[in-house]
């Protein structure tokens, strides 16, 4: 009998603590179960360098002294690259095919100072999030351009996605 | 904020680590007081009990309950609703079968995604019990086990919108879809009787998608019995209240 009433009590206290845990405990979870910030961008960039042929032919890194790259939808933006060998734009996410323009020196309306090359990939949407929706995914098929200071654009990795530290296309220069 | 959720966690993990500590203490305790000589009788009596409850039928007791966290977060959480509910039966030495069942739904709003879902689901599994009886007919204990979890979802025509300030902004469409998730899960936890029949207890869960591959293109943010329908790996916990029924 006695034993009985011990180990009611030791049931008794036990679910006491036990109960009054549980709350702190579930307000706890409920307060912090889901993130509604969005902190993740929904476009990607294509990255590249510039490059110009040594003697044997390979393709050596080159910087440009003066450079613009024109981008976006009428090629109302561009980013001017001084002494700089890389370079990254954005890419469309509503035309699959894209036009570039570069000039080879900022200072100068020459047209033969001039390129301007096409983009030409396919889109994939990309879930990125409940907060942040979608974004789009590429994957380069082929690039064409005139050829006033360009030698020519290569892909070298053809899908751009959220990975960073690739480089999509080499912009391989004229001497 | 990756950070912030991953402390929070550690703390929640922690808490849940002190109260299973809390109550193995009392089962151990109490334990070593029944293996005490000066507690003979109660010692044969539990030996008795060991050797009845072999000839006792198995499937006799019974408990049903419900959830009471989901119904909190139910009425806190305006994105989505969930009931839960859970049956297990003890089957025999440190055994049960345990069914889980409910249904809830979820909605997304925001500027980037608008959509809706919902789901029910079924989870079945074992709990196995670390305890021993203090007494004839105690159902108090600490158990891990394992479950299958299957959940029907329908999940509705959705609207996405894309900023692009560069090269135009995007919007679209992704169809509504029906679809079946499962998933495995790994659980722990305890129950113990306040009242005579009237149990409390919790369940922690980690869980992981067999089928992430159907939650890709667009997850519904949250599927009832399993969580976050955008994580491939959940955590998640219950607090139960369960009504016991059958022979002890």
């Amino acid at each position: 009998m006695d034993s009985d009433l011990m180990s009611a009590m030791r049931t008794l206290k036990s679910s006491i603590r036990v109960v009054f845990s549980i709350f702190i405990l579930s307000i706890l979870f409920i307060s912090c179960e889901q993130s509604n910030f969005c902190l993740e961008p929904q476009t990607l960039s294509l990255k590249g360098g510039f490059y110009t042929k040594d003697t044997a032919n390979k393709n050596v890194d080159t910087s440009v002294s003066n450079a613009n790259l024109r981008f976006g939808s009428n090629s109302t933006f561009f980013t001017n690259y001084k002494n700089g060998s890389k370079f990254s734009f954005p890419l469309s996410q509503t035309q699959d095919t894209i036009p570039i323009i570069f000039e080879s020196d900022s200072t100068s309306s020459s047209e033969n100072l001039k390129d301007t090359f096409q983009l030409i990939y396919s889109r994939e949407l990309h879930f990125i999030s409940v907060a942040c929706g979608y974004q789009t995914f590429y994957t380069l098929k082929n690039t064409i351009t005139t050829n006033h200071v360009i030698d020519s654009v290569l892909i070298a990795v053809p899908s751009v996605t959220n990975e960073t530290n690739k480089e999509h296309i080499k912009i391989v220069l004229k001497k | 904020m990756y950070l912030k959720n991953n402390l929070l966690i550690a703390k929640q993990v922690s808490l849940i680590l002190i109260l299973g500590f809390v109550l193995l203490s009392n089962k151990l305790k109490s334990q070593t007081l029944n293996s005490n000589p000066q507690l003979e009788s109660d010692t044969s009596e539990q030996i008795d009990s060991v050797k009845s409850k072999e000839k006792v039928p198995t499937f006799t007791y019974y408990r049903i309950g419900i959830d009471l966290t989901k119904i909190a977060a139910s009425f806190l959480q305006n994105n989505y609703n969930v009931f839960e509910a859970q049956a297990d039966v003890y089957y025999k030495k440190d055994l049960y079968f345990a069914a889980e069942f409910g249904y809830g739904n979820s909605k997304v709003s925001n500027q980037y995604l608008n959509y809706k879902s919902n789901n029910t689901f079924i989870r079945l599994g074992l709990d196995k019990t670390f305890f021993g009886r203090d007494f004839k007919g105690d159902f108090d204990n600490a158990f891990v086990g394992l479950r299958y979890g299957l959940a029907f979802i329908n999940r509705g025509e959705s609207t996405y919108a894309i900023e692009d300030i560069i090269w135009g902004n995007t919007n679209g469409i992704i169809p509504s879809e029906s679809f079946l998730a499962h998933w495995l899960e790994l659980t722990g936890g305890f129950r113990m009787e306040i009242v005579k029949n009237i149990f409390v207890g919790w369940n922690a869960r980690v869980k992981t998608f067999i089928n992430p591959k159907k939650f890709e293109l667009l997850p519904p943010s949250y599927v009832a019995g399993y969580g976050r329908g955008d994580k491939n790996t959940a955590f998640s916990y219950n607090l139960y209240l369960l009504y016991g029924f059958g022979k002890r």
